[in-house]
């Protein structure tokens, strides 16, 4: 079955549309909130409720245009907000200082070459936990899901100067330890 | 290169937390046909009929836990009992602008958490539906139009039967059911499943939400706004707290009895029917079984069976009363089988009694055909063409069509063989913005009624029809005998 099968049967209220698309999607988007949430249970309930939502809201979709895109970006909007709602919330808000994001950029470019080892990997994951879920979805949605700056300030909602002063403060921090290193 | 690093780096570490086997349907599925329900009864009394006659008449989808102490409780359903039972200390009503809330029961189990909920006081126009409320306002008064049919028809659990062209609210601004359990550590729970019946100004909900740990003795049930009704027409955002106790060590819990496997159906296509487990109630019995449709073509999958076609009779000839149990968790359904839960009502029968099936509802998997449909160069608004297609689907005829063209919709009427229930029809290539209709019923037999709607005006042309995923009556019969003796324990 073709995607755009699946959306006009998921438009006439048939499951099995939905059910193609779950097959397709549900990996990467579980993956997607686990990343934003940190917690893989509280990951598949919003990725459910994402999913109950397409069937809700399907009619009003243009099964004309890629779906992935479109329901990432309510994968994401509902890990932002369930975790802005829950008591799992980590203490730094949305206005933490941005130097955050930076540092674990700064830190996978510090190690590229290790990146793949569970321990950098452990890094990565404990530094994440000190950013906003708003944070985490920037990252989540630049490196994991390789969208574009311009994607990401139209999907994000946020406005284009923060996600561009976002990701060039990363850039130039990768750059100033690239060149620490290749001094030494 | 240092961003494939991180992305690489990030796919690990969510690799590691959530497997490539992750399977998001069955609950999906559960869900959706909670809503389904509730919805339909909720806001659309005339297509209530319909889908009540699937679920109280025809499809009976219900299975059952195994490997777990597993009991029931009237009202309540089937709930695993392997840690102490909790329940709502008291029930709790709260009452915002004329409109009563009412949690009225929840037990907590080792599987779940069951909230039984009531709202009363809906005034008809904060329906968005029109249909709605003119299915109200004919029977207003008339109390619970929910479960007083008995005739046949098919709509797929989730299907969206057609819209009221004229209604003015669009379905994005209707309040869907989207209740939620709030823990005094943050977590928020969704609902997984639900059960509904509706009357003209209020509902009672039966929920299944996940189960609560132990420890935690307090939640806050939230209900984000009445199901189908128009945002912001009623109060908004209830939050009913709720306290939870032991269950008093006498309530009632009926214990789940497996079935002696000797009890499987012989007949003409060797399927198997079982009785698989046994509930015995105050006034009855609980039987909760499978059905497989053994012997036919691989694309022959087996749905469902009616109520109007299957039947209980004791020895004695006498008729036994049952009817589709509700309560017994649903399980995921398999291909090539259905299962299924009836309540007998009655102990003081002849034994054994006599279950029959006369035809069971099955999807034949892939089957479509074509023909096409000229509108000719200017078609009208409420022109309708009488068309004699000369095609069959899976060697069911289609005999006749008429189609009626309304100013963004065709509406199809379909005269078919007899033991065709539904299909779905569309026009190739041209996307439409969304369909509905219904299927067969026992008055209306091979009569299929269905409509699509574009965002402008129809196309028009020379036109070819699609129909597919294809919904036919399989003749049994299939018969199988039960006796209470025939329960031994669960091991």
């Amino acid at each position: 079955m073709l995607e755009q099968e699946a959306l006009q049967r998921l438009k006439r209220g048939d499951i099995g549309g939905l059910e193609f698309l779950v097959s397709q999607y549900q990996v990467k988007a579980v993956r997607t909130a686990y990343l934003i949430t940190r917690d893989p249970g509280l990951a598949e309930d919003v990725v459910q409720d994402c999913f109950i939502q397409v069937f809700r809201s399907i009619r009003g979709f243009d099964a004309t245009r890629p779906f992935e895109p479109w329901f990432m970006r309510s994968v994401i909007n509902a890990s932002v907000k369930i975790m802005q709602k829950s008591a799992r919330q980590v203490e730094v808000g949305d206005e933490a200082d941005e130097s955050v994001w930076a540092e674990i950029v700064s830190r996978v470019a510090s190690v590229e070459q290790q990146v793949e080892s569970a321990e950098i990997q452990n890094e990565i994951w404990e530094a994440m936990r000190s950013l906003s879920p708003r944070q985490r979805a920037v990252i989540v949605q630049r490196y994991f899901l390789e969208m574009s700056e311009k994607e990401m300030a139209i999907e994000s909602g946020a406005a284009v100067g923060t996600i561009k002063w976002l990701l060039n403060a990363a850039r130039e921090r990768l750059r100033s330890m690239l060149a620490e290193r290749s001094d030494e | 290169m240092k961003e494939n690093h991180m992305k690489d780096a990030l796919e690990n570490i969510a690799r590691r937390a959530v497997p490539e086997d992750v399977n998001l349907m069955p609950k999906i599925a559960a869900r959706l046909e909670g809503r389904s329900f509730m919805t339909t009864l909720r806001a659309r009394p005339v297509l209530t009929i319909l889908l009540v006659l699937m679920l109280l008449a025809l499809l009976t989808s219900v299975a059952y836990a195994i490997g777990k102490v597993m009991g029931y409780i009237p009202g309540i359903g089937m709930i695993d009992q392997s840690l102490p039972l909790r329940i709502l200390a008291e029930p709790i009503s709260v009452t915002r602008d004329g409109i009563t809330l009412t949690v009225e029961q929840v037990v907590l189990s080792a599987d779940k958490t069951v909230v039984v909920y009531k709202v009363e006081g809906i005034p008809l126009d904060a329906y968005t539906n029109q249909e709605a409320s003119q299915g109200n306002n004919a029977g207003t008064g008339e109390g619970d139009s929910s479960y007083s049919f008995s005739s046949s028809a098919i709509i797929p659990i989730g299907s969206e039967t057609p819209e009221v062209s004229h209604s003015s609210v669009e379905k994005s601004n209707i309040c869907f059911v989207d209740d939620h359990l709030s823990l005094p550590d943050g977590t928020l729970m969704s609902l997984q499943t639900g059960e509904g019946s509706g009357w003209s100004s209020g509902f009672e909900n039966r929920h299944v939400f996940g189960p609560i740990p132990d420890e935690i003795n307090k939640a806050v049930f939230l209900v984000s706004c009445i199901p189908e009704t128009a945002p912001g027409a009623l109060p908004e955002n209830w939050e009913i707290p709720l306290q939870f106790v032991s269950a008093p060590p006498d309530m009632a819990v009926l214990p789940v009895i497996g079935v002696a496997p000797s009890t499987s159906a012989t007949d003409n296509y060797q399927p198997a029917m079982t009785v698989d487990q046994v509930i015995e109630t105050n006034d009855g019995y609980i039987l909760i079984g499978k059905f497989r449709l053994n012997g036919f073509p691989s694309n022959v999958d087996p749905i469902g069976f009616y109520n109007s076609l299957t039947s209980f009779i004791d020895a004695k000839g006498q008729i036994v009363r049952g009817l589709p149990a509700s309560g017994i968790p649903e399980d995921n359904k398999v291909k090539g089988e259905f299962p299924w839960a009836y309540e007998i009502q009655g102990k003081q029968y002849a034994w054994p009694i006599t279950i029959t099936m006369d035809a069971v509802n099955a999807y034949l998997l892939g089957e479509t055909t074509e023909f096409e449909f000229d509108t000719g160069a200017d078609p009208q608004v409420g022109q309708t063409w009488y068309l004699k297609p000369d095609a069959q689907i899976a060697g069911y005829k289609i005999r006749e069509v008429s189609i009626k063209r309304t100013s963004n919709a065709y509406e199809f009427q379909f005269l078919t063989d007899p033991d065709v229930q539904l299909f779905y029809p569309e026009i190739v290539g041209i996307p439409f913005s969304t369909g509905g209709g219904q299927g067969s019923d026992n008055f209306h037999r091979g009569q299929i009624y269905y409509q699509l709607e574009y965002k402008g005006e129809p196309p028009s042309g020379k036109l070819m029809i699609k129909l597919s995923d294809l919904q036919v009556l399989i003749h049994g019969p299939w018969q199988m005998q039960w006796s209470p003796k025939d329960s031994i324990p669960m091991p």
